[in-house]
């Protein structure tokens, strides 16, 4: 998905209670990561980079230290290079009017200076390569703009790669190979999202350096193309890397996940990759979304524009929300921490779970 | 002068001797308590004539510490009206926020007032990120809007020639203002850039100020009643930018003197003349140089032509470049030249007070009004 979805984002739902028996997990001492979602604000005028009251005290409230938001534009369209520049200035300018809330997230130490301080550091992320296509030096231009993550390809195939969609699965090109090499020269985390099947073992197999795959889920647990096989998993592990799971229909055959379904996708990757090497990337937003009239027709017209894109994953549809009920206000990572608690989980592994798997491979990657 | 000038930029040469300094009234100036600024020039750039490099080397690293400077405006904008100015300024962008981050004990982003003065308390230098034209955003003005989210925080409307927003310098038609030059101060202003008025034409310059609603610089400059070149500014223009709020920097470059061979005391004599004109809270230095000191050999000689065969054939040198002509003040190159100055204006009888403003202070002011915080 990406981030125009935050659009969508607004509403209510009941907290999970926490369990009356909870052991020493202590989420305030956590740094919760957020490996690919948005600071989503519903009341935010146009045009406008301050927050809402409500945005403002919502993000602040959530716990999160750092969220890698997508800055990128997606597709082979040739303008997306200048509407990823557009998006950079757009971040830039709601980070320089919101100060006591945001932080650029442009290493590890700014993370931790952020959990320190109770802000949130924004990490720049592409989702895609096509806006740099064959020249390699916009990723050099990227990294000096701030971008620290780089997803290969988006769903459809680009010069580098097949995405998830493309039915030939046809792997990595001699430039998606260029186009690892010269990410990994410049530091930058290379994120496998969004890939075919073959394109992420292969570029697994090209990669010297840790990779992500930022938000995805067991596709053992469920055969959608978004979701990633066990192999690859665990391929990506053994390479010092980690997964992420996402709040997507994606994780179950209705496209209708529960808070439960988030835990057992965990629970097969924390068993595939071993629990230093799994992480969150929700795919969504901070806010609580109410199902209303509005944003029904939000959602269709959403979907409908995907279909037309050829961009829209089996299991997404007009009247498919992007998110799990429970799991989908400016708690859920605590709640989700509650539920991994009651799983009988240690409070270690839900801190690195939650944040700490992702702010480690985020440090060794960038190298600060 | 642009950026490409950087490639001079290298060497060793013998500084100035301090001279003798002479009691000022008053306390006295304290060079190492200054925020000292240079409204427009350049740390030297680690990639001169190594592609791709962003570290510095061990000597522009010591130059640039021992310098005592907290912030400068560096160029990252691209100049003239070609069409390919847009994708350059965001190539430039990238490579200096690649030098800031590879160098984090030397350099900070130069976003707000605030961090200026966080890198005088922690000793470093703030790169604050300026263009010197606004050809390549054009009729888009949306980019400003994206060159700000990008960090830019000064933009300078026209470059010497002709854009679509006003004459510069060297246009003999001294054309002023168009419609969209307007509408292009409007947005600089909406977006608390700060509106740099360097490089333009009298009548440009003159029709700017009378437009513009906030403060505005001249950064780079010289006065043109001391010596009549078109990279200087009259009087008339320096007191109307003065008069809405605005900071005037003196330039340490040929266009100084007739003969292209300033010496200290002439960029003294302008800032006096300046200082009369504006008054001391409106005058500021805006160097157009680099840090490091300068020495003619043959390489750099071979540099000098090179550089003005290129800006003479587009048509961008002013009068007083040539070929055989340093763009900086000897006695006025090394990275103490600001401390060197200063012991200059001290002789001159100046109050550490007005030094303090001369060398920084006022154009600190300037940006922390501009852009907010």
């Amino acid at each position: 998905m990406q981030a125009t979805r935050r659009e969508l984002l607004a509403g209510m739902a009941a907290l999970l209670a926490a369990p009356a028996w909870a052991q020493a997990f202590d989420y305030s001492k956590a740094i919760v990561i957020d490996g690919l979602g948005g600071p989503d604000d519903p009341d935010s005028k146009e045009n406008d980079p301050v927050l809402s009251p409500r945005g403002r005290a919502e993000l602040l409230a959530s716990g999160i230290s750092a969220i890698n938001v997508t800055v990128g534009e997606v597709g082979n369209e040739r303008s997306n290079w200048d509407a990823t520049l557009t998006n950079l200035g757009l971040f830039g300018r709601i980070i320089d009017a919101n100060p006591d809330v945001f932080v650029r997230g442009t290493s590890a130490a700014a993370i931790r200076a952020a959990k320190a301080q109770g802000r949130i550091a924004l990490v720049y992320g592409t989702q895609d390569t096509a806006m740099a296509g064959t020249d390699l030096d916009r990723l050099t231009t990227l990294k000096g703009l701030g971008v620290r993550i780089v997803q290969l390809t988006y769903n459809l195939r680009n010069l580098s790669g097949d995405g998830a969609l493309e039915p030939a699965n046809a792997g990595l090109s001699k430039l998606g190979r260029a186009t690892i090499e010269r990410i990994e020269a410049e530091k930058l985390l290379l994120d496998l999202s969004h890939g075919g099947q073959r394109t992420i073992a292969e570029a697994i197999a090209a990669a010297k350096r840790p990779m992500t795959i930022s938000h995805t889920g067991a596709r053992a647990l469920n055969d959608n193309p978004r979701n990633v096989w066990d192999a690859e998993m665990k391929a990506c592990a053994d390479k010092g890397g980690v997964v992420g799971l996402y709040f997507m229909p994606f994780l179950v055959a209705n496209s209708k996940p529960q808070p439960q379904d988030v835990v057992r996708h965990l629970v097969h990757m924390v068993n595939v990759c071993g629990e230093d090497h799994v992480g969150i990337g929700t795919d969504g937003g901070n806010t609580r979304p109410v199902i209303d009239a509005k944003m029904r027709e939000a959602q269709a017209k959403f979907f409908n524009d995907r279909q037309a894109r050829g961009i829209a994953a089996p299991g997404e549809g007009a009247d498919i929300f992007n998110w799990v009920p429970g799991l989908d206000d400016p708690m859920r990572f605590r709640t989700l921490g509650q539920l991994l608690e009651k799983q009988g989980w240690s409070a270690a592994r839900i801190e690195k779970i939650l944040g700490g798997n992702v702010l480690r491979l985020y440090g060794e990657v960038w190298g600060a | 002068m642009q950026t490409t000038r950087r490639e001079l930029l290298a060497g060793m040469a013998a500084l100035a001797t301090l001279p003798a300094v002479a009691k000022a009234q008053g306390p006295a100036f304290d060079y190492s308590k200054a925020i000292v600024i240079d409204g427009l020039g350049g740390p030297e750039d680690p990639a001169a004539g190594k592609d791709g490099a962003v570290a510095l080397s061990a000597g522009d690293r010591a130059g640039l510490l021992a310098s005592g400077i907290t912030a400068f405006n560096v160029t990252v904008g691209e100049v003239g009206n070609e069409p390919g100015n847009w994708d350059t300024t965001i190539r430039n962008i990238g490579h200096f926020g690649q030098i800031i981050a590879a160098n984090p004990d030397v350099f900070v982003p130069g976003l707000s007032a605030a961090a200026i003065r966080a890198a005088k308390a922690q000793g470093r230098i703030a790169l604050v990120y300026g263009t010197q034209d606004t050809a390549l955003v054009g009729t888009d003005l949306d980019r400003l809007a994206t060159l700000k989210g990008l960090g830019i925080r000064i933009v300078q409307l026209t470059y010497n020639r002709r854009n679509l927003s006003g004459d510069g310098s060297l246009e003999p038609a001294n054309a002023g203002l168009s419609k969209l030059g307007r509408a292009t101060i409007e947005r600089i202003e909406s977006e608390k850039l700060l509106l740099d008025l360097s490089h333009g034409g009298q009548r440009t310059i003159a029709e700017a100020i009378a437009a513009a609603k906030r403060p505005m610089t001249i950064s780079h400059t010289g006065a043109r009643a001391l010596n009549d070149n078109p990279r200087n500014v009259w009087d008339a223009e320096m007191k109307a930018c003065a008069d809405k709020g605005g900071v005037v920097g003196i330039y340490f470059m040929p266009f100084l003197v007739p003969n292209s061979k300033p010496v200290p005391a002439d960029v003294v004599r302008h800032l006096v003349h300046a200082v009369n004109v504006c008054g001391e809270d409106h005058v500021g230095i805006g160097t157009d140089g680099g840090n490091n000191v300068r020495i003619v050999d043959a390489a750099m000689k071979e540099q000098m032509i090179a550089i003005n065969k290129e800006r003479q054939a587009r048509g961008i040198a002013a009068p007083g470049e040539g070929p055989d002509v340093v763009t900086w003040v000897s006695g006025l190159d090394g990275p103490m030249r600001f401390k060197t100055l200063a012991g200059l204006l001290e002789k001159e009888g100046w109050t550490a007070a007005r030094i303090e403003k001369v060398l920084g202070g006022n154009v600190l002011r300037l940006y922390g009004e501009v852009w907010g915080g």
